[in-house]
């Protein structure tokens, strides 16, 4: 019994002995090729800069080492270009296979090639990969399909957008950040393209993204869709796109919305979040039409919308500051104290 | 005309410095702020090219440093901003930069910027 209990131990001993020797000797090569690619960087980077500068001579790509440091410098400077300098890198990548090479990277069968491949096409954005980019949509990893997304909606060109928003849709609950900035490089790009993920049918949370994109770049054509997110019917996730909305039409200023929020920040039905929201947006267009409904608000059950009735009365002109000021004296100190911080100038 | 290019990045550092080289300017270059800060002080460039993010002091720390010192506190700066940021802008132009360039930026078109800087700035 003694002495297999013995043989244990010994075995377990050599086990550990023979993984610390692996992990030492896995970190000691890791360091040694950390150290080889350091000694490469500054020429390759000085060769690089001369190239982009306008001198013919390439940077040396004779070895995997120089190829892999050429590649990592490269994007890390295409990052911060863009005009003449960046095309000219770009044209390099693609003649040096770098492109090629991605684009066969999103057919490997491992997942962390695949999504390398992409955030190395998504970098460089060179038109030569749109083959291969738009079968990669429909990857079965989320983030290396919405990298794809993200790549072709910051191209540009119509004939992707369909595809585009179907794999936004398809993965905005699994990659939500991948997801919002393919949103954003679309509605940057093509306008009028995030209309679909504004629609009724549309998930929520999309939905929200999309118009806080559209509401955040101030793209007065999705006014329309705006309004519509704005009247949808209730429920909570109703209402808590209602309320983006209210944010956007308060953000671009859509003096058509008065009426609906106007009703909506009165409508009890409505989450006190959403009618507040509303309230603000009145704030922010400005019409004194609204006055009549703020000032009722002041006394509203919710105090988020007391709160941003009173605010919002602050950007009303002399009728919303005539109003604050009766409310200065009013015998409640909750609305008392709120109105005399929104006359603070 | 001598251009003090603080970029962290040498690869961009190195592009931007061959650009002005082609436009005429003689280049000094720092890869961080306190570098900067340095060759601000002893280079006597006629103008900086700093970017916002750089290591040990960031572009906003460089611009005190700099200013709160009477040999370069005239210096005219063009500051290399985040595309989005509109805190890096407005807080540049606070401490008194002459121009900003948002990244992803063009070489050409800061060269044309460095000299509308330089001619503002009646260098």
């Amino acid at each position: 019994m003694t002495a297999a209990l013995l043989y244990v131990v010994i075995g377990l001993a050599t086990v550990v002995v023979l993984l610390n020797g692996a992990i030492i000797a896995t970190r000691a090569a890791l360091i040694q090729r950390q150290k080889r690619l350091r000694r490469v960087r500054p020429g390759t980077e000085t060769l690089l800069a001369e190239y982009l500068a306008g001198t013919p001579a390439m940077p040396a790509t004779a070895t995997r080492r120089e190829r892999a440091v050429l590649l990592d410098v490269a994007l890390e400077a295409i990052a911060d270009l863009r005009g003449e300098e960046r095309a000219r890198l770009v044209g390099l990548l693609e003649e040096l296979g770098f492109v090629s090479s991605a684009m066969s990277g999103l057919s490997a069968r491992r997942r962390v090639s695949r999504r390398r491949a992409a955030e190395v096409l998504a970098t460089i954005r060179s038109r030569a990969a749109v083959g291969a980019l738009t079968p990669a949509l429909a990857d079965r990893d989320a983030l290396v399909a919405v990298t794809c997304a993200y790549t072709l909606a910051e191209m540009g060109g119509e004939g992707y957008v369909a595809a585009v928003i179907a794999t936004i849709k398809r993965h905005a609950v699994r990659a939500p950040g991948a997801t919002a900035a393919a949103m954003l490089a679309l509605g940057a790009k093509q306008p009028s393209a995030l209309t679909p993920l504004l629609a009724r049918d549309v998930a929520p949370p999309v939905r929200m993204t999309a118009i806080e994109i559209v509401s955040e770049l101030r793209l007065p054509q999705y006014l329309p869709a705006l309004r519509a997110c704005l009247t949808d019917a209730g429920g909570t996730d109703s209402d808590d796109v209602a309320a983006s909305a209210a944010r956007g039409l308060g953000l671009i200023g859509d003096a058509e919305a008065v009426e609906a929020l106007i009703g909506f920040t009165s409508d009890a039905s409505r989450t006190g979040a959403a009618r507040a929201a509303a309230a603000q947006a009145l704030g922010s267009i400005g019409d004194p039409r609204a006055v009549p409904v703020l000032a009722t608000q002041l006394r509203a059950r919710d105090w988020k919308v007391r709160a941003a009735a009173t605010g919002a009365l602050g950007g009303l002109g002399d009728p919303g500051i005539a109003v604050l000021r009766r409310a200065a004296s009013s015998g409640s100190a909750e609305v008392r104290l709120l109105a005399e911080a929104a006359l603070q100038p | 005309m001598k251009v003090l290019i603080a970029e962290d990045s040498a690869t961009v550092r190195r592009l931007v410095a061959a650009r002005l080289i082609a436009d005429g300017y003689e280049v000094l270059e720092a890869s961080d702020g306190e570098e900067a800060v340095k060759l601000a002080r002893e280079g006597t460039p006629d103008l900086l090219v700093l970017d916002k993010v750089m290591p040990k002091l960031d572009g906003f720390e460089v611009i005190r440093a700099l200013r709160e010192d009477p040999r370069t506190s005239e210096l005219p700066i063009v500051m290399l901003t985040e595309r989005t940021n509109e805190e890096d802008v407005l807080g540049g132009l606070d401490l008194g930069i002459e121009d900003y360039m948002p990244k992803p930026f063009s070489p050409h078109e800061l060269s044309a910027r460095v000299r509308r800087a330089l001619r503002r700035s009646g260098r």
